[in-house]
């Protein structure tokens, strides 16, 4: 007899109310933890209630930086990082099996007051995040913020830049980021910290190795060179302070987790654990981890301990690859865990992602609606030598991820021909559940990408992760990237903008680009073209320029002595590993709002030179006056200029053709390293928080209008011919050697997907994006009677979760405009 | 007669220097609680940077070298950059002060940073 | 004066008594959980809310 709970679950599942039968099949604990989580990303721009700002490490970090200002960068940042760790507050939730968090309360976000004094004013300009007592904290606040004014990296940064590329770059208009570590996207040095060979016990006494060579030859006969020695001698001194630290601070949980056991908990199973999470601090980030627990909790310490140094906006990682081998041992070898046991780890290790909170200044808020950062976890995948890399673990990763639904982490996975079915299923049954995740990319396709644009030997490409949502970078020592560049991400909208203005910023009343000619004057489309040619390089160059130099002198101006620790390279030449000596080079642009160059170029061409039907003082006018008064003309440039995704060579040539000239141009420009700086269109939500930076373009759209969706994805209902037809024109470039990545979104009808027959469509659309060799796609499967209806009741629909771009979010957490962005796209049909 | 080393970096240099005293002066509570009565924030001509809410922003109509604290104000209408001003900035002099009405200190919706003041000082303020 | 290492909250180090944590339970709107913060025996409570003597 079927019971009244299966009934029910039978139901939830047949209304494909997903997020229902996620809390009906989740274990007690794993519910619990889901649910205990405060969540730190933004509804649109503003945080939620109750979310407060952490004062403890402000405080503690400035009062150690203040007693250290003899020392140089790495060691006084080391030592102050040292003074949080030993004395900021810590805690242990209830159920929890991982401990970890980087603020002293469940509630509260991080703030990084060295980083840059702009968001030190906003954090205190905040509404609804100021702690109580309101008075006491304001006061604190502001005598932190007066310490840092103009001694952040920012500020330090600030007074070397050119002055005119500053004041361009910090207008927020044509790109943004932060060009400083404190708010990169750091990867690390996986293959030298999470490989199981080697504990912070054992780099200190390798780091001691060094010390004493270094020691024995400053003491013997002097030349030129022993001077670097010097130097690094004193940041070999910063990395040992920082592991010791950070052994101490695990041991802090060690002794909480015995404290509670035998003190507080009465359960004697709870007690048990305790116990199990007291042993489990002792050994790591100590020694090397031997269960899965212990390999979920190093990993876990390093990601927390590298944000108590600086806001890590990503987080590179692989989990199912490093941590498999201790899944394999755990359920399959040694059996100490059942496969339910190991599940509500795998769950809680993503839900313990999902708790990180760090104040977001307002642009990344709304560029990030609904997460704190693009934690896009790589899954899948391939072995150094080829072979396929899913394991158990992966398929525990797609299972974990539909009972607790969080927005962040999401996967990204790397498809190859190997990929058995029955991940492919798992994949799929994510997606059908409407994670919005994983991704999906193409990993024959992304590694040949990687050894084109930086010379990674393949073996080491093979090891890619997604460096933030889309940009894949090896986890080895030359090969991993410390400061993901954050700040090269253009608002490309602008060149195409610029080409028809002069170069003139009609919406912030500032020349910002290159004079490139009177539009009203040109004659015919080649003239455009190389206007489009000029302001596109130089908003390449001017966020490049100003990055380049962020990372140059990173090591002066900020120092990451925790990063460098763990990383071989550093560890190995006593450099700080944002030092760009070293790495081979990583970088690209992220092409934000970049279809409307392809959409617009081919407007004017057609409407304008071929068709004859407007001059160009009519379009300009008509821009100027943001189409205002030439409604008319406007629905004309919307619906009979050609648009991209409709596999129309007229349109899809243009697009090549830009995507060429920027592919030239990306091997001209240099990173730090000497490598090259290739494009990558995707958007997040920058579409929304850009709609009122962007004038009226040739497209159709006004200021104020939401820009398309992004990367590569036509503008939302304007790809009319199908989903082949959207293939066919993402075909029409080369996914290797016209830039980094090409996002694209599509969205499927969840009705036409369900079942076995839903996954075999499915796989044969798979199959044809393989073959046509795109790197990347992601599918939104909730149908809009679902999002209209959590429209209209948020709280009912609290769970519901979008993909938005190179993110998931929960649906009720994105702006309207956000919102109905996602509703208008094309469900397309298979 | 003194040598005078050439001026570089023009207005651009004048506007990062302007940005950069906004955010080093020791300013204290009082300093960053206090809105006058007639604020740059509370006017129709000022644009709120779109990089963050620390509360400066541009003047859509004056240039720099613009000066309207001093008595009488300097107005400068061209240039290729705009003056960089303050939230709280005091422009009780400035002749081209409009009131805005604020209707967006939300900013769940990501509104237009042109027209929002999402400072937490500027909540309680008329409307 | 009442000082830290008079209430039940204080947990001295094995190896230093001096110093050691104040450990609390807190149940705040969403979770439960215990929360540490290192202090010194010999520091005041006498304003501390949740000092409670041993």
């Amino acid at each position: 007899m079927v019971n009244a709970a299966t009934k029910e679950l039978k139901k939830h599942e047949k209304d494909q109310e997903w997020w229902w039968v996620a809390e009906k099949t989740r274990s007690k604990r794993l519910d619990y933890l889901r649910k205990a989580v405060w969540k730190k990303g933004a509804i649109g721009g503003a945080y939620n209630p109750g979310i407060k700002i952490d004062l403890e490490r402000p405080i503690l970090f400035t009062e150690a930086w203040k007693e250290n200002d003899q020392d140089p960068m790495m060691l006084r940042k080391a030592k102050a990082i040292a003074h949080v760790l030993e004395n900021i507050s810590i805690f242990i939730t209830d159920q929890a099996q991982l401990v970890g968090y980087i603020g002293s309360l469940p509630h509260t976000i991080q703030w990084y007051p060295e980083g840059a004094s702009i968001v030190n004013e906003e954090v205190y300009n905040e509404p609804g995040t100021v702690p109580e007592p309101k008075e006491k904290s304001l006061k604190i606040m502001a005598e932190i913020n007066d310490y840092w004014g103009g001694q952040t990296a920012i500020d330090k940064l600030g007074r070397v830049l050119n002055p005119e590329d500053l004041v361009k770059y910090m207008s927020g208009v044509i790109g943004w980021g932060v060009p400083t570590s404190a708010y990169g996207y750091a990867g690390k040095d996986y293959e030298y910290i999470l490989t199981g060979k080697r504990g912070f016990e054992d780099i200190i006494e390798e780091i001691d190795g060094y010390m004493d060579e270094a020691e024995k030859r400053t003491s013997g006969e002097p030349g030129p060179d022993i001077f670097p020695l010097y130097d690094k001698m004193l940041n070999w001194e910063a990395m040992q302070i920082i592991l010791e630290a950070s052994i101490n601070f695990a041991g802090r949980y060690a002794r909480l987790a015995r404290v509670i056991s035998e003190n507080f908990e009465s359960n004697p199973k709870r007690k048990e654990e305790l116990m199990r999470i007291s042993e489990t601090c002792e050994q790591v980030p100590a020694k090397p981890p031997r269960t899965l627990q212990e390999s979920f909790q190093f990993d876990w310490f390093v990601q927390t301990l590298a944000r108590f140094e600086a806001y890590e906006g990503s987080m590179p990682c692989r989990p199912d690859y490093y941590h498999g081998p201790y899944y394999d041992k755990d359920v399959n070898i040694d059996k100490r865990l059942t496969k339910e046991e190991a599940l509500d780890l795998v769950g809680e290790f993503m839900i313990r992602t999902y708790e990180i909170g760090v104040f977001a200044p307002r642009w990344a808020r709304e560029g990030l609606q609904g997460i704190t950062g693009t934690w896009v976890w790589t899954m899948g995948g391939v072995n150094k030598d080829g072979s396929d890399a899913c394991n158990d673990l992966t398929i525990a990763f797609m299972q974990a991820a539909r009972l607790v639904r969080v927005s962040n982490p999401t996967f990204g996975f790397r498809w190859h021909p190997g990929v058995k079915d029955e991940v492919m299923r798992e994949c799929f049954e994510c997606i059908r559940h409407g994670l919005g995740y994983p991704s999906m990319r193409n990993d024959p396709i992304l590694v040949e990408n990687t050894v084109y644009w930086y010379g990674h030997p393949v073996e080491e490409a093979r090891t890619w992760v997604h460096q933030a949502c889309m940009s894949p970078c090896p986890t080895t020592k030359h090969g991993f990237q410390p400061m993901r560049m954050a700040s090269a991400t253009a608002n490309t909208a602008k060149m195409v903008e610029y080409a028809l203005s002069d170069g003139f910023d009609r919406v912030v009343q500032m020349q910002m680009g290159p004079k490139t000619g009177d539009p009203r004057k040109f004659k015919d489309f080649e003239e455009l073209f190389q206007a489009w040619t000029a302001q596109m390089e130089w908003l390449m160059n001017i966020l490049v320029r100003t990055v380049n130099l962020g990372r140059a002198k990173d090591p002066e101006f900020f120092g990451r002595p925790f990063l460098s620790a763990i990383s071989e390279r550093s560890v190995e030449s006593g450099l700080d590993a944002v030092s760009p000596e070293g790495e081979r080079g990583n970088c690209w642009v992220t092409f934000f709002t970049w279809v409307e160059n392809a959409d617009s170029l081919a407007a004017v061409k057609k409407l304008v030179f071929d068709e004859k039907k407007y001059t160009m003082d009519d379009l300009i006018t008509a821009l100027e006056a943001d189409w205002e008064g030439h409604e008319e003309m406007r629905l004309d440039f919307v619906n009979n200029a050609p648009k991209w995704g409709n596999d129309d060579d007229y349109v899809d040539d243009i697009m090549v053709r830009c995507l060429k000239e920027v592919a030239r141009h990306s091997h001209e420009i240099k990173c730090p390293s000497g490598n090259n700086w290739p494009a990558l269109p995707e958007n997040v939500s920058g579409n929304i928080h850009y709609a009122s930076l962007v004038g009226a373009l040739p497209n159709g759209r006004r200021l104020g209008d939401a820009l398309y969706d992004g990367g590569v994805s036509p503008g939302p209902g304007l790809d009319k011919k199908g989903p082949s037809a959207v293939l066919k024109s993402c075909s029409k470039f080369d996914h290797i050697k016209d830039g980094r990545a090409f996002l694209l979104n599509q969205r499927l009808s969840p009705t036409q997907l369900s079942g076995e027959k839903g996954f075999k469509l499915w796989k044969s659309y798979m199959d044809t994006w393989a073959d046509l060799g795109l790197d990347h796609v992601q599918f939104n499967m909730v149908d809009d009677t679902t999002l209209r209806a959590a429209q209209s009741d948020p709280e009912k629909y609290a769970e519901v979760i979008v993909r938005v771009a190179g993110y998931s979010a929960h649906f009720v957490d994105i702006s309207r405009k956000t919102q109905d962005n996602i509703i208008q796209r094309t469900v397309v049909g298979l | 007669m003194a040598r005078k080393r050439k001026t570089r970096g023009g207005d651009w240099a004048q506007i990062r220097d302007a940005q950069a005293k906004s955010r080093s002066t020791a300013k204290g509570v009082e300093g960053r609680e206090h809105v006058p009565e007639i604020a740059c924030g509370k006017c129709k001509k000022f644009s709120e940077n779109a990089y963050g809410s620390d509360g400066s922003g541009y003047c859509t109509v004056l240039k720099m070298g613009s000066d309207v604290t001093k008595e009488p104000p300097v107005y400068i209408l061209e240039g290729e950059a705009s003056l960089v001003t303050m939230f709280n900035m005091d422009t009780s002099k400035c002749k081209y002060y409009e009131k805005m009405a604020i209707i967006d200190t939300d900013a769940t919706e990501c509104a237009d940073p042109h027209y929002r003041r999402t400072q937490r000082q500027m909540a309680n303020l008329d409307k | 004066m009442t000082t830290c290492n008079e209430c039940t909250n204080f947990f001295p180090l094995e190896d230093d008594p001096s110093t050691g944590d104040c450990v609390q339970r807190v149940v705040d709107p969403r979770q439960a959980y215990y929360k540490a913060k290192p202090v010194d025996e010999d520091t005041d409570a006498s304003k501390c809310d949740q000092f409670q003597k041993k």
